[in-house]
């Protein structure tokens, strides 16, 4: 278990502060967040790289904040995976082992096997320039886990892919997660790649950690606007809460809510429905009326108008056209409420 | 057709094209005009002389000890520079500087002032060792001007390569020490050995600093450039040009040597 207690640092003008986080044994924790919020600097704190204003980082309770990065036993995968060029990935498995001073039996033994596991063998002689992005990723992920390592600390490991092998290496990294129990800190800005392979998420912001949850739980209540709209919510805006209902954009929704007061409301992209007109004056639905519409590729995305602009992401063939007029429905279930940042 | 020319702005690079090549020929007449002043019969009776061969082994081994001496320094120097903040870096880093943009002069000047005064006097005579007039000078000359170019030229090596990897290595357990042997010293190896090369080329090259520390000894202190020198003074002019061409290759091949290794690195 890894815990970051109250960490704070200064590092050329930028500010990581109060940093509080527990990655539990074994867990996935995915750090979150826009580019420069402080993600990758958090990590080499905890690497080592830099020595910390205030605060500990505690590994299965020893306070590792005395120690050098060598002593600390964290296994550090920097984004472009950092592969040492002038040796090849055998010798690249099999460094963390030989700094260790292990026995030669010993290192071979256990080189063989991260190869093995990895499924690298057939490129064990070849030099790190002579490998693609994917063999790249294993041979670094296996250098990491061969020394056995409490923590593994990923630095944007799949921002160097295409998004198809991105895809496929984010199984694979959670799949190699679970078969090793390793505790893994995995860093990254994009919300699909977190939600393939997190246990739990903690978003950052300004040297800041705003909120730390499972990804469903986060996506369900975002502590505050800046969440809603990086986990994009897409439709966010600004209402006034009576408790009863939420007013503003020139539309009134009923859910029974403990704010009061300015709030931001949203509701996921997904979770608004499009129902025939007959249904305009239920609970929730606004008369409107379609703007465009955007085939993806699992979805199609329509961009509607009910005196705000709406977004919706339907399966399937839905019978409208752009200009259509539609009964847009807004569940009270869905809908997302957070106080103002 | 000139205004289309014109427009398309290919006038700049021929304009670049054609001053660069000027300035080749420039030097590639002035080299043949050396070996034209020589001529073919001179050039082989100066080449097969004792005397130029005595003066260019001397040239090339005093240089390949000083430069191995300025390594042992530069190396970890330059790394010093390039990675750890310590205060008074910039004062050091200032203090580095100074043999490289003072005159060679003012180092054999300053040679000359330490060596002759305490402790260095008491010491030399203790143990029965003179620096000065022979080529003990000659090589701490050239340590004293290459040693800060050296690190110099490190630094810039050690700066290509990111610390990122060094990092990773301390994350997999291996010490700064071993870090730096396993890791950042063979990742350098293309822009140290290019380095090298030019402090070799630059010791070789040097007299300013002999000039006043050592002054001249035949067959004891007389490398090439300062043979050259001395030879000037006493009006061989066939000595003098066949040198500066033995000179010459020697920079031509150490700088072909440079670009051919150095290419492969960040340095140069």
């Amino acid at each position: 278990m890894i815990e970051i207690q109250a960490l704070n640092g200064n590092l050329g003008g930028f500010r990581l502060q109060d940093i509080d986080l527990t990655v539990n044994d074994g867990e996935y924790m995915v750090l979150l967040g826009p580019t420069g919020a402080g993600k990758t600097v958090l990590i080499e704190y905890i690497v080592g790289m830099y020595k910390q204003d205030r605060g500990a980082i505690l590994i299965d309770g020893q306070d590792v904040t005395p120690l050098y990065t060598e002593e600390r036993n964290i296994a550090y995968v920097p984004q472009d995976y950092a592969l040492f060029p002038n040796l090849n990935v055998e010798k690249n498995i099999a460094y963390g082992l030989e700094a260790r001073r292990l026995p030669k039996e010993e290192i071979s033994r256990i080189t063989e096997e991260t190869i093995a596991n990895l499924g690298i063998g057939y490129i064990r002689h070849r030099m790190p320039l002579n490998l693609s992005g994917g063999e790249k990723q294993r041979v670094a992920l296996g250098r990491a886990l061969a020394t056995g390592p409490k923590v593994v600390l990923l630095d944007e490991p799949l921002s160097a892919l295409d998004e198809n092998l991105r895809a496929i290496m984010s199984h694979e990294l959670r799949a190699l997660q679970r078969k090793t129990h390793a505790t893994f800190i995995h860093v990254c800005h994009n919300f699909e790649e977190a939600a393939a392979v997190a246990d739990r998420i903690a978003i950052m912001n300004e040297g800041r950690l705003v909120q730390i949850d499972t990804l469903e739980a986060v996506k369900a209540n975002p502590q505050n606007e800046f969440v809603a709209r990086f986990l994009k919510t897409q439709n966010v805006f600004e209402a006034v809460s009576d408790g009863k209902t939420i007013k503003g954009n020139g539309i009134v929704l009923n859910k029974k809510n403990p704010l009061t007061g300015t709030v931001i409301a949203g509701i996921r992209p997904e979770h608004v429905r499009l129902q025939s007109e007959n249904r305009i004056g239920e609970t929730n639905t606004f008369a409107g009326h379609i703007v465009d519409i955007v085939p993806k590729p699992h979805f199609i995305e329509y961009r509607l108008d009910v005196g705000m602009e709406l977004t919706a992401f339907l399966i399937g063939d839905v019978p409208y056209g752009p200009g259509d007029a539609v009964c847009v429905e807004l569940p009270a279930e869905h809908l997302i409420l957070t106080g103002k940042n | 057709m000139q205004n289309a020319l014109w427009q398309r702005g290919t006038w700049w690079p021929a304009l670049a094209i054609f001053l660069a090549l000027a300035t080749i020929t420039f030097y590639l007449i002035l080299i043949a005009s050396n070996w034209i002043y020589l001529g073919l019969g001179d050039t082989f009776y100066f080449f097969t002389q004792p005397r130029m061969w005595q003066r260019f082994w001397l040239t090339v081994w005093t240089s390949t000890v000083s430069t191995c001496f300025s390594l042992i320094i530069g190396i970890p120097a330059g790394y010093a520079l390039s990675r750890f903040s310590f205060s008074c870096r910039n004062v050091f880093a200032s203090v580095i500087d100074l043999p490289i943009v003072v005159s060679p002069a003012v180092i054999g000047a300053f040679l000359f002032g330490i060596t002759t005064r305490f402790p260095f006097d008491l010491i030399s005579e203790h143990y029965n060792i003179y620096i000065g007039r022979n080529v003990y000078g000659v090589l701490l000359v050239q340590f004293t001007v290459t040693c800060a170019f050296c690190a110099r030229l490190m630094k810039a090596a050690f700066d290509s390569i990111p610390p990122k990897f060094e990092s990773v290595s301390r994350s997999l357990g291996a010490s700064n020490f071993r870090t730096f042997f396993k890791v950042v010293l063979p990742m350098a190896k293309n822009g140290i050995m290019a380095s090298m090369i030019v402090v070799w080329a630059r010791a070789a090259a040097e007299w300013e600093g002999l000039m006043l520390f050592v002054g001249a000894s035949e067959g004891k202190t007389d490398i090439m450039p300062f043979a050259i020198y001395l030879d000037w003074n006493g009006g061989m002019m066939g000595w003098v040009v066949s040198m500066t061409i033995v000179c010459i290759l020697m920079a031509v091949t150490a700088m072909t040597a440079m670009r051919l290794i150095g290419g492969k690195s960040h340095v140069w």
